[in-house]
């Protein structure tokens, strides 16, 4: 409105709560992405079934079966009783398959849904190994019986029908492979 | 050009720019919440487990506030595998842990049952099917689990830490906090 103007202003949330000032800084909370989804139940946990594997298994293939929504991997732990190379990878338009289906679960246990991807412990369904690893995303050396994390915070997004998985080359008397993200 | 002042309704500071920049103080759900007094240290009592023991356990007991956890250390004189997992609706039993608030200044209690050596939750028996997480840790080991608020327990929903080999000697510490329900 002409000849009216603020010179100074203090910030005031919708719920009437002020922002704060610190150290003349102002207050900020950020909230990522993932925070928020967790909030509203999109965010969920496959964990793979503690198996003895043999050299170059899969040890865990993923699946996003949302054709509205991405799947975003937030991070991905990984171990090994064996010193083995990981391979990270993905992979699109397979029939994923395995010996133990894993079901995605909310992380935020007020919400009783489940995740829209088809998950397997020692998945069989695809063979990037057999060419290589064409689409591979990390390639790392793993200590024996140490947990690794990928702190991947979103930048892996896998569309409909597109799947990561997880291979280690060495045979082991047992792994783990857990994948925390969620959709959006 | 007029020049607008931000202040905050603290101290009445003014907010500075610097290089061009509005100066901002990052205070995160888990700042505010050991600020209020209402984040808390689940710890065992280092003990000798048995293989599938639940080293540490840990149930919300509040009816309006979410329990956050944050943070899961674990470790043990044996390499092991070892299992977060959760469940409901669980009578607790074992041995009592009681919950530190990580503000010494405040004096309030976790709302919050909390025991070393857990045998209410049958997880094991049910080939943990509330697995959360699966690890790998070697002898002397610690795996260090940057939940960073990931996991929401409500009212009755409980979270708990197995070993699957015996060892001597096993500690786990859980860090959470409590927040208000949406």
């Amino acid at each position: 409105m002409p000849g009216l103007y603020a010179d100074s202003a203090m910030i005031r949330g919708v719920d009437g709560a002020m922002v704060n000032s610190v150290d003349n800084a102002l207050q900020i909370s950020p909230r990522s992405r993932f925070q928020q989804a967790v909030r509203t139940g999109r965010a969920f946990n496959w964990s793979s079934v503690t198996y003895d594997m043999e050299a170059a298994d899969t040890v865990l293939g993923l699946e996003n079966n949302d054709s509205n929504r991405l799947m975003y991997l937030w991070k991905m732990w990984i171990s090994s009783d064996t010193a083995t190379v990981v391979r990270v990878f993905a992979a699109s338009g397979i029939t994923v398959a395995g010996s133990t289906a894993v079901t995605g679960y909310p992380l935020n246990r007020n919400f009783n849904t489940t995740a829209l991807s088809t998950a397997y412990t020692k998945e069989t369904g695809q063979d990037e190994a057999g060419s290589s690893w064409p689409h591979r995303l990390y390639m790392f050396n793993a200590l024996a019986s140490t947990v690794h994390c990928l702190n991947i915070n979103g930048a892996v997004r896998l569309p409909y029908d597109h799947m990561i998985g997880v291979d280690m080359s060495a045979n082991a008397g047992a792994c783990n492979v857990t994948v925390w993200g969620w959709y959006e | 050009m007029e020049v607008l002042t931000i202040t905050g309704s603290s101290n009445q500071e003014s907010v500075y720019v610097d290089d061009y920049s509005l100066r901002t103080r990052p205070y995160s759900e888990f700042d505010a919440a050991i600020e209020a007094g209402n984040a808390y240290s689940w710890s065992n009592l280092t003990y000798d487990p048995d293989a599938h023991d639940t080293i540490l356990g840990v149930e919300n007991n509040s009816s309006t506030q979410d329990l956050v956890i944050q943070e899961i250390r674990v470790s043990g004189d044996t390499a092991t595998q070892f299992v977060v997992h959760t469940s409901s609706g669980v009578t607790m039993a074992g041995t009592a842990v009681t919950g530190v608030n990580l503000n010494r200044n405040s004096n309030n209690t976790a709302s919050a049952t909390a025991k070393a050596d857990e045998t209410g939750n049958g997880q094991q028996a049910a080939s943990y099917t509330g697995r959360l997480f699966a690890g790998l840790i070697a002898a002397d080991g610690t795996a260090t689990i940057d939940v960073d608020g990931a996991i929401v327990l409500p009212n009755d929903h409980n979270i708990g830490v197995d070993f699957t080999t015996a060892a001597t000697a096993g500690n786990i510490t859980i860090i959470g906090y409590f927040r208000d329900r949406d």
